[in-house]
């Protein structure tokens, strides 16, 4: 008897996940059908290219937040710090006039570094993950109005550097597929986040950490290096995320930033990344982000005022959670 | 021979483990052993003690050092400490051994981790209809065969059972002892904290009593019975450990 409970589990199991899956998707294909059924101007080449740009810099920023959050923890500085690494992109490749790709690296790592602060507080100072992010959260805030003296700095139009994100290989491989870069590195990304995840024995620890991590302490593994890695993995992402929206504007904007984080939180969440920790995928947030900018296009497209916007994005957040929660005590 | 001894300031615990013995740790609840086995395996701080292995001092200060010395631990509440409920067997069972089995980038080994889970699945007679059911789903003494599964994966060499049937059926029970049994005479060297005399007195090649605390007493299987046994697991008033 217990064999035909468990098969059955399995099952329902694979067939949860799928549905899930399927679930987020259909959502998604729902809004495009629906958006472009209400206006003409919805299902066009320039406006869906608009939709990929503006979920690029989304999308990175809930790579690396669904990491923490499987993990069992949450980020809320990734807006700030993604704005300090566009900062720091900047003044690398304005101010101290060097070339392009080391101001790159500096971006990126910048965001890794604050990663690791937060990994560090975390796991060693045993500081609760939400007041070490949100220290970190104002920390880099202040740090990106300090070093920029409070405004924005721009990049020279000779660097070259806004074609990270604005500019188009595909553009030159098949004239007039005009997809921009920034979308193009986020899908390499986002390849690159799910392999990680699934593949590696930092995503396998993601998936302890967040379902039992005193389990896994007892097991041997070393949490707080783990714990610190995790954070400065998704800091990676983060700082990838402060260079596109830097080439995207060509320039570093030093009071964005704040309010980022909620978006990438809620991309994963929609996405079906559960808060408790311990399961969730790449491809769920991906979805989930995609579901936050098309809708936000979409209605602006419908000429919804832009408080709706928020509005509905809330009831999504809150419809999502709830039939996650709806399925989660459908299976055993 | 295996020796494993450790004091500790506080209560003054200094014992020694054999290779190939069942080494059976009694005393009533709340005398301490959990604490001792924590201890020494680096889950709990030390105050002072030293833990010897094989002759050399180990230095033990987390799990991670303790599971790199060949120790393993079983925790009484296998859902809480022992086991990820979320995650599958294979996951389970592989968690000790997963960073060594990846390739040269990085990436995990899957199949080598499916065949040795499959393995031990196999071995410890795991009933399941697949590798990725959900440890949750377990009955309680198929979730304890993953925990010693977790261990045999990483084939520690010394393996501290706390309250290893407890909340199982019958037959899987049998099956623990026997595994025990076949653990002890492989060579491994086991420490196995119980509150059922019966079971002490079954299992274990000698018994070291707890009360309150401290050591008081050391007993081979001829001298374990209930009632040498209970005597010294009630014996207060801080008396030294018997040498």
């Amino acid at each position: 008897m217990e064999n035909v409970k468990n098969g059955n589990n399995k099952e329902k199991k694979r067939r949860a996940e799928t549905f899930q899956r399927l679930m987020a998707f259909g959502a998604l294909i729902i809004m495009f059908i629906g958006f472009s059924l209400a206006s003409p101007y919805f299902f066009t080449f320039n406006n869906v290219v608009g939709i990929l740009i503006a979920t690029a810099v989304n999308g990175l920023l809930a790579l690396g937040v669904t990491f923490i959050i499987i993990s069992g923890g949450i980020d809320l500085s990734v807006g700030t710090v993604m704005t300090l690494s566009s900062v720091m992109t900047a003044v690398v490749i304005k101010n101290l006039g060097l070339p392009v790709w080391l101001g790159v690296i500096a971006g990126v790592m910048t965001g890794s570094f604050a990663g690791f602060v937060n990994g560090i507080l975390i796991s060693k100072l045993k500081l609760p993950p939400f007041i070490a992010t949100l220290g970190m959260l104002n920390v880099a805030r202040g740090l990106s109005l300090v070093i920029t003296g409070l405004s924005p700095i721009y990049f020279p139009l000779e660097s070259g550097f806004s074609n990270i994100t604005m500019g188009s290989i595909t553009a030159q491989i098949i004239p007039g597929f005009e997809i921009p870069n920034g979308v193009l590195i986020m899908f390499g990304m986002a390849l690159l986040a799910g392999l990680i995840l699934t593949k590696t024995v930092i995503g396998r620890y993601t998936f302890a950490l967040g379902s039992n991590e005193e389990a896994a302490r007892l097991s041997g593994v070393n949490v707080d290096f783990w714990k610190t890695a995790i954070y400065t993995l998704s800091g990676f992402f983060v700082g990838v995320a402060g260079v596109i929206i830097a080439a995207r504007l060509n320039s570093a904007q030093p009071a964005l930033g704040q309010g980022y984080e909620l978006d990438a939180i809620a991309a994963a969440v929609i996405g079906g990344i559960s808060m408790s920790g311990g399961e969730g995928n790449m491809l769920g947030t991906i979805i989930g982000a995609f579901i936050i900018s098309t809708l936000t296009n979409g209605l602006r497209i419908l000429s919804v005022p832009q408080e709706w916007q928020i509005v509905v994005t809330g009831l999504i957040i809150i419809s999502a959670v709830y039939l996650d929660i709806i399925r989660r005590r459908r299976k055993i | 021979m295996k020796n494993l001894n450790s004091g500790r300031e506080i209560r003054d615990v200094s014992f020694n483990l054999k290779k190939g013995e069942i080494l059976g740790f009694a005393g009533l609840v709340g005398a301490g052993r959990t604490e001792v086995a924590r201890a020494i395996f680096g889950a709990d701080p030390i105050d002072s003690g030293e833990i010897y292995i094989m002759g050399k001092v180990a230095n033990i200060k987390q799990p991670s050092d303790a599971v790199k010395n060949d120790l393993g631990y079983l925790s009484e509440d296998r859902k809480r400490y022992g086991l990820c409920l979320g995650l599958d067997i294979k996951n389970n069972v592989a968690m000790t051994i997963v960073e060594d089995l990846t390739t040269s980038i990085g990436w995990i080994k899957d199949n080598l981790i499916a065949d040795i889970s499959g393995n031990i699945v196999n071995q410890l007679s795991i009933r399941t209809p697949s590798l990725e059911q959900t440890a949750k789903n377990l009955s309680g003494g198929n979730q304890q065969k993953v925990v010693v599964g977790k261990w045999l994966a990483k084939d520690a060499d010394i393996l501290i059972f706390d309250e290893p049937t407890r909340g199982i059926d019958v037959g899987a029970k049998q099956e623990i002892y026997t595994l025990l049994n076949e653990l002890a005479q492989k060579g491994k060297s086991i420490i196995m904290i119980s509150s059922e005399l019966p079971e002490i007195l079954r299992m274990s090649h000698r018994v070291v009593v707890m009360c309150e605390g401290r050591i008081t007493g050391e007993l081979d299987y001829t001298e374990a019975t209930q009632e040498s046994i209970m005597q010294l697991a009630t014996m207060r008033n801080g008396k030294k450990p018997l040498q």
